[in-house]
Parts: C-alpha cells; sequence; structure tokens
C-alpha cells in the first residue's frame, strides 16, 4: 500500500491547509522530512496516527527545559495539543482535520478525519465532534466504528510500533535490551503473528466452555438430584400403595362394624313396643339418682340438727327446775332485802331509844306524850327482831348456790328455735324419702311388666348397641386417619414426580465441550507453533539485517532470539557477545523490530520518526542505506536537520528518494525558496523584517509564523 | 344422804337397746334410713332424755353394754338429777341408764310403728 497524499488542516504548526503530495516519478522508496526542532516533523507524523487511529500517544519526556507528562494528546485543552495552536485560541469554531489518501490493492483508499467544536471556542474533547469517513475503492463511504475496523484491517492497530517507528522507542528498545531488562519480544511476537487474535479466541473458547462445563456441571446436579428424587418418588409410589390398602382395609372394617351396629338397631325395633318403659325407667333411675343424690345432704342437716334433740326433750321437764330456781333466787334476794331492812331498822331503833331525851328536836318543847312514843317504839323493835330472827330460823338456799345450779341446769338448755329447726330438717328428710319411695316403687311397678328376657334382651342389645356405636365412632377415626395419610402421601408423591421431571443430560453439551477442548488444544498449539517458527524467521531476518547494518561484522555476527525471544548479540563464536557497543545494540533493536515487521508482512508504509538520534554517523548511513531501496514499501523519515544533512543525504541517496521535503518557517529561508527560482541573491531589510530576492524579486516575512512544507528538488 | 355421798356409778343399757340405739347411728352407705344420731353416745342420750322428759324409768334385765364414758359425763346431769338420786339413793349413771333404757324402748316402738324417732318432738 503506498501513500498518495496528506492533507493537514489547522494541525500542529500548520495553520491553514497544507496538501502533501507523496506521488513521485522517481525510482525509490525513501521519503524524508526534514527540520530544525518545534517546526512539525513529530506533527506530520502524528497527524498521520491520528488520522488512522483517532488519537496520539506520548511519552514522558524532557525537551527544551520543559517536563512533558505522558499520555494521550489532547485536541484542545491547555498545554500540548494536537490542533495549531491559533486555531484554537482564535477561531471561533474551531476545526481540525487531516486527509489521507493511499492505493492499495483493495484499490483506492481515502481516510478523513475531522474534528469540530460542538460549540463556541471549546476548551476540551468533549466539546469537539469526531467525524470519520472511510472510503475504500468502490465500496460505500464508511463512517464510525466500521471505518474504523476497515482502516485496522490495513493498518491494524496492534501492529503500529512496527511501522510507527519513533526515535524514542528505538532508544527504549535498546535501552532494555542494553539493560536485559526486557523479559523477551514475547508481546510483539504475539503481535505480529496476529496471535492476540487467537489468544482472545482461545479466552473466548475457555470462557465458552466453562459457561458450557457450567450449565452441564448444573445439569449433572439437576439430573442427579431427579434421579434421587425419581427413587424418592418409586419409594413413595410403595408407600403410598400400602397407605391406600390399610385406609381400604379401615373402611371395610368401618362398614363392617355399621353394618353389626344397624343390625343391632333392627333387633331393637323388634322391641319397639316396650321402648317407652325403658325409656321411662331411664327416667325414674336418673330422679332416683338425683335424689338419693339430694339424700345425703338432707340427711346430714337432719344429723346435724338432731344434736340438740336431747335438749329440746330433756328441757321439757328441766325448763320447770330452772324456773323454779330461778324463783328461788328472786325470793332468797328478797329475804336477804328484808334481813338487812330489818337489821338496819333495830339498829335505828336502838340507837334512838337510847338517845331519846323527850324535847322535840325541831320545836325544842318538851314532848307531850314520851311514855307513849317509847312503847311505840320498842313495839317497833321487837316486830323488827322477831322479823330477823325468823329470817335465821328459815333454811333458805343462798343466792350464789342458786346461781351455780342456775348455770348448770342452762347449760342443758336448748336455744329457742332448736325445736323447729329439727322438726323442719327431718320434716324435709322424711319429704324427700317419699319420694324416693314413691320413685322406687313407680320404678318397681314398670320393672315388673318386662319380662326377664325382654329385659335382658334389650339391656344386653342396648349394651350391644352403645358398644357398636363406640366402635363405629374409632373406626371412622381410623379411616379419616388413614384418608389424611393418604393424602400427604399424594402430595409428597406428586412434590417428588415434579421434582424428579428435571433436566437431562443434552449429549450436545458434551460434544460442544469436547470440541471447545480440542480447538483450545489447537489453538495452543498453533500459537506454540508459529512462536517457533517465527522465532527462526525473526532470528534469520534479525541476523541478516544486523549484518547488513553492524560496522563491525567480524565482532558481532548476528542476532540470536531465544524461545522467550529475548535478544542477544553473537559474537564470532556464535555466543552471545559480552557488553556490546551502544550503536550495535541500537542497530540490533532495528534488526529485530524489521525483522518483526517482515514476519508479520505488513503492507504499509514505516514512518520513522527521528531515527538516528541513538545512532553513530556509520550507522545512521547503514540504516538509510538498508531502508531505502529502489522499490518496495515506503519508508518515511522525519528527521531533524542534525541527524541527516539535507543536501548531504538527498545527494547520497537520490537515486533511491521518491520525494524530500524541508519544514520551516520563512525566517529560516536563507535562499529564495520559490520552486522555479531558488536563488541565493537575497537581501536583509534594514529591520531584518523581510528578506526579498534579487532574481525573482519574492520577499517574505521574517517575523511570519506560518509553516512551509517545501519540496527538495531531487 | 347428803351431796358428798351422791356416787355417780356407770351408765349402760341392755345389749338389745344398745343393738337398737347402733341402728340408729348415721350410714354414709344409706341415708334413706332413718338414723339421726352421730354416734351411738348421742343416742343414748337422746334415749335418756327420753326417759326423763317422760318420768318414766325401766330397769334393763339381763347384761349392760357399756356407753363411753369420757363422752357421756354423768356430772353434766346431776342438777336435773340430784333430788332423785338424793332421795333413791341409787348412782347417777344408774339412774340415767334407767330413764335411758325406758327411752330406747320407745324409740324402738315408735321405730316398729312406722314413725321416725323424730316424731317425739311432735
Amino acid at each position: 500500500m503506498k501513500l498518495q497524499h496528506l492533507f493537514l488542516y489547522n494541525i500542529g504548526p500548520f495553520r491553514g491547509q497544507y496538501p502533501i503530495n507523496f506521488q513521485s516519478e522517481n525510482k525509490g522508496n525513501g521519503y524524508a522530512f526534514f527540520a530544525e526542532n518545534n517546526r512539525g516533523k513529530t506533527s506530520i507524523y502524528n497527524a498521520m496516527r491520528w488520522c488512522l487511529f483517532g488519537e496520539v500517544s506520548e511519552r514522558a519526556k524532557t525537551a527544551d527545559g520543559k517536563r512533558y507528562e505522558g499520555g494521550r494528546i489532547p485536541i484542545v485543552g491547555e498545554g500540548r495539543i494536537l490542533m495549531n495552536s491559533f486555531a484554537y485560541e482564535n477561531d471561533k469554531n474551531q476545526e481540525m482535520s487531516v486527509v489521507l489518501l493511499a492505493e492499495g490493492a483493495k484499490g483506492s483508499i481515502q481516510i478523513t478525519r475531522t474534528a469540530k467544536s460542538t460549540t463556541t471556542l471549546a476548551r476540551h474533547d468533549g466539546e469537539m465532534a469526531i467525524q470519520l469517513d472511510v472510503k475504500i475503492g468502490s465500496n460505500p463511504i464508511k463512517h464510525g466504528r466500521e471505518a474504523q475496523e476497515a482502516i485496522e484491517s490495513i493498518f491494524p492497530k496492534e501492529l503500529e510500533r512496527f511501522f510507527f517507528i519513533d526515535g524514542e522507542a528505538l532508544e527504549e528498545y535498546t535501552e532494555m535490551m542494553r539493560s536485559n531488562a526486557m523479559k523477551g519480544l514475547k508481546e510483539e511476537v504475539n503481535a505480529v503473528l496476529g496471535i492476540p487474535a487467537l489468544i482472545r479466541g482461545d479466552a473466548d473458547l475457555t470462557r465458552i466452555r466453562q459457561g458450557i462445563k457450567s450449565k452441564i456441571d448444573t445439569t449433572v446436579k439437576a439430573e442427579k438430584a431427579s434421579s434421587k428424587a425419581r427413587d424418592d418418588a418409586n419409594r413413595q409410589k410403595r408407600v403410598l400403595g400400602e397407605k391406600i390398602k390399610f385406609a381400604d382395609k379401615k373402611q371395610s372394617e368401618l362398614k363392617t362394624v355399621m353394618a353389626k351396629l344397624e343390625s343391632t338397631k333392627e333387633l331393637m325395633m323388634a322391641h319397639e313396643e316396650l321402648a317407652p318403659i325403658v325409656e321411662q325407667l331411664k327416667t325414674l333411675e336418673g330422679q332416683i339418682a338425683f335424689i338419693k343424690e339430694n339424700l345425703i345432704d338432707i340427711s346430714k342437716d337432719k344429723v346435724q340438727e338432731a344434736k340438740v334433740a336431747w335438749k329440746v326433750l330433756l328441757w321439757k321437764k328441766g325448763s320447770t327446775q330452772y324456773n323454779d330456781y330461778l324463783n328461788q333466787q328472786e325470793h332468797a334476794v328478797k329475804r336477804e332485802w328484808d334481813a338487812k331492812q330489818a337489821t338496819d331498822s333495830i339498829k335505828q331503833l336502838e340507837k334512838d331509844a337510847n338517845e331519846m331525851t323527850g324535847i322535840c328536836v325541831e320545836c325544842h318543847q318538851p314532848l307531850p306524850d314520851l311514855e307513849k312514843f317509847k312503847q311505840k317504839k320498842e313495839k317497833e323493835l321487837s316486830e323488827q327482831k322477831e322479823i330477823l330472827k325468823q329470817h335465821h330460823l328459815a333454811k333458805y338456799e343462798s343466792t350464789d348456790d342458786l346461781a351455780i345450779k342456775i348455770g348448770d341446769l342452762a347449760k342443758l338448755k336448748p336455744q329457742s328455735d332448736s325445736k323447729e329447726r329439727i322438726l323442719r330438717a327431718d320434716k324435709k328428710w322424711k319429704k324427700l324419702v317419699n319420694n324416693l319411695e314413691t320413685l322406687q316403687e313407680q320404678y318397681t311397678s314398670l320393672d315388673a311388666k318386662l319380662t326377664e328376657d325382654a329385659k335382658s334382651n334389650l339391656v344386653e342389645l342396648g349394651e350391644k348397641k352403645g358398644r357398636q356405636e363406640a366402635m363405629v365412632s374409632r373406626r371412622e377415626g381410623e379411616w379419616r386417619s388413614a384418608n389424611t395419610e393418604v393424602n400427604l402421601a399424594e402430595l409428597e408423591l406428586k412434590r417428588l414426580e415434579d421434582k424428579s421431571g428435571g433436566p437431562t443430560i443434552d449429549k450436545k453439551d458434551h460434544k460442544i465441550d469436547n470440541i471447545i477442548a480440542n480447538l483450545i488444544v489447537t489453538i495452543n498449539n498453533t500459537v506454540s507453533s508459529y512462536r517457533g517458527k517465527a522465532r527462526s524467521q525473526v532470528e534469520k531476518r534479525a541476523t541478516e539485517v544486523f549484518q547488513r547494518l553492524n560496522n563491525a561484522p567480524e565482532v558481532y555476527t548476528g542476532v540470536r532470539v531465544d524461545k522467550d525471544f529475548k535478544t542477544e548479540i553473537l559474537n564470532s563464536k556464535g555466543r552471545p557477545a559480552r557488553n556490546p557497543s551502544s550503536g550495535a545494540v541500537s542497530i540490533m533493536t532495528i534488526s529485530v523490530i524489521d525483522a518483526l515487521r517482515h514476519v508479520s508482512g505488513l503492507d504499509v508504509p514505516v514512518f520513522l520518526d527521528t531515527p538516528g538520534r541513538s545512532l553513530d554517523e556509520h550507522h545512521k548511513s547503514k540504516l538509510l542505506e538498508y531502508f531505502w531501496q529502489t522499490e518496495g514499501q515506503q519508508f518515511l523519515i522525519f528527521a531533524h536537520s542534525g541527524e541527516y544533512a539535507v543536501d548531504e543525504t538527498v545527494e547520497k541517496f537520490k537515486g533511491k528518494l521518491a520525494k524530500a521535503y524541508t519544514i520551516s518557517l520563512p525566517r529560516d529561508q536563507k535562499t529564495c525558496f520559490q520552486a522555479e527560482c531558488r536563488s541565493d541573491d537575497v537581501e536583509h531589510d534594514a529591520y531584518g523584517k523581510k528578506r526579498t530576492c534579487n532574481a525573482c524579486g519574492h520577499e517574505w516575512d521574517l517575523t511570519s509564523e506560518e509553516t512551509l512544507i517545501l519540496e527538495v528538488p531531487l | 344422804m347428803t351431796e358428798q355421798e351422791i356416787k355417780k356409778g356407770s351408765v349402760g343399757i341392755s345389749k338389745p337397746s344398745h343393738l337398737f340405739l347402733s341402728s340408729l347411728v348415721q350410714d354414709n352407705e344409706n341415708h334413706s334410713e332413718d338414723r339421726p344420731f352421730v354416734s351411738i353416745v348421742e343416742a343414748f342420750r337422746f334415749a335418756f332424755a327420753l326417759g326423763y322428759s317422760e318420768n318414766k324409768k325401766l330397769k334393763s334385765s339381763g347384761g349392760k353394754e357399756g356407753v363411753a364414758p369420757r363422752q357421756f359425763v354423768v356430772d353434766d346431769y346431776l342438777e336435773i338429777l340430784r333430788d332423785e338420786v338424793m332421795l333413791s339413793g341409787q348412782s347417777l349413771g344408774g339412774l340415767i341408764s334407767e330413764y335411758a333404757e325406758y327411752g330406747s324402748q320407745e324409740m324402738s316402738k315408735k321405730k316398729s310403728n312406722g314413725g321416725s324417732i323424730l316424731d317425739f318432738f311432735l
């Protein structure tokens, strides 16, 4: 594939449109861009990377006394950006674009990537809209992701490092190889061989296989569970059968007992005329039992009340004596009072007699009938003494003795209502006993109406009926219980049957699993085989390149690539060289990278930014001698004028260069840069701001920042 | 006879009367029978009260069955029987026993005639 044109618009130092034409009638595959620092070499290099992949990354570095952080370079924003800084700062609607035209096996290729601000004065990439359009051959224009995929089918992103090679990366590779810190070129080799796709395929297949295995495992587990459930269900069927049989047996027993009960009831119906008597007897039995129950309490009441019955009887007679004692006590008290009165009267009368003076105590006059009064008092005294004498002579019991006797008799005295209480209790008892006797007579009378046989039959049938009713009840309970057991067993069986209907193992899954396993093995074997072949090819190619570029072929004879793609320079004895020169290591690095590119079969231009920065003059020359040929892939270098002198390089490789350009500012031009003039008859103005070609009259402003891309005539 | 010469004696009753009085003691298994007394002592006390209330005594013939002396204290009845005891010279227990014997006979007759014991109150 060959580049035809490149159009830059507002990118890097290139304000406005800059077309670069790569078409040339010269033989040779070499292209060179020469420039001083900060003129735009790397910007063209990055413009092509951006056009192809939509992003540009750079390593952290220090240049011109400034520290640049590594990472993705934004289109717009603060610090280092891709867009032309004048356009970014001054254009109201910022826009940047790169168009790349090429010719390949599939026909012409046109890639257009544009970044337009979505707002006025966009300040970050979020405010920029990216448009990508790709047209290959006669195919319709593709946009966005499809367009990107189309680009990467020609310029594989994973192989970017083999066609976009910058001097800094080369130095890094070289340094790593020198310090032996690099753990081989495994990643690079994988990329070259397309192994990442295979490895991704391997990972994808492994993931798919894990999914299938998981499904198989799940199915196997489910199948095991189903199998167990089927076994359980079969067992449960047997259990259910037994339970049904048991329930049937219980039902049969119930029917038998119910039939017997019906038979007994029919027999009892035969004695239907006796049924009322039997019912009456039952009623009487109940009544008798009830009365007997009551009689217990009534009888106890009667006994309780009868405890004082003897007192009632005893008091019939005892009460007379008791009252008599009470009378005696009353009289005794009176008698004692009378005696006391008599004693007191005697004392008073005797005192009066002794103290009598015949003078009235009130009027103090001599009493007229003194003797008569004395006689009267003596008579009264005599009478009182007689009373007292009679009192002493009489034999009466004392009040104290009478009180004791009254107390003793009072112990025998019943309460006033004792008799009524006793009679009431006795009456109640008698009434109840009479009722009982009446009922018992009625019972006996009724009972006599039943013949002994009938009675015996009825009683027997009644007892039988009772037993059978109890049996029916029990059998019903057993049958219900057995039915419940059957229902439960049926439910359990249904549950197990549902559970046993799980998935069965799909043989297809096993087949797919086996196929994937084989594929994985095949991929791994393929990767291993490819890697082995690649190692051999890379080693062979790298050795060829190294031998052509190396300036001491007698000392360093080749490059060895081991199985892990660690590289070493071999000495003349075919052994790893000790402490090879830095130039040799740089050349080895270039050789290996080129070998990898070669092995990869990439048919794209190679862009080499500042390729000679770490090479000596000899190796720089050898490098161009090797890469620039009269035909083959385009090989573009973006060189600092210190690396390669323009005139010298152009002169030396004229036959192998298709095109050469310088990138500069107007003030860099010491001679006329009109293509048809190129005169060195140039004058400066007095202020050093303008130069004028005396041959053609062309003037250029030395203060202008407009970058010039000038084709070097070959 | 003086107060101090009153003899207490023991109480007793003829065997048939004792048997009869025993039949008047309550039976927890048979409440429909006329058995109004909680013990034979109570039945004896009732019989004595009946004889005394009717002022009738009866000497028992043949052997006698004793009545629990601790539960029947003759002194309790001294006051109502003092005069009679002092006049007759009998022991207090002997007099009580004669009244009780009579009472038992009367009760037995009443029972035999279909009456109840407590009808004596009517």
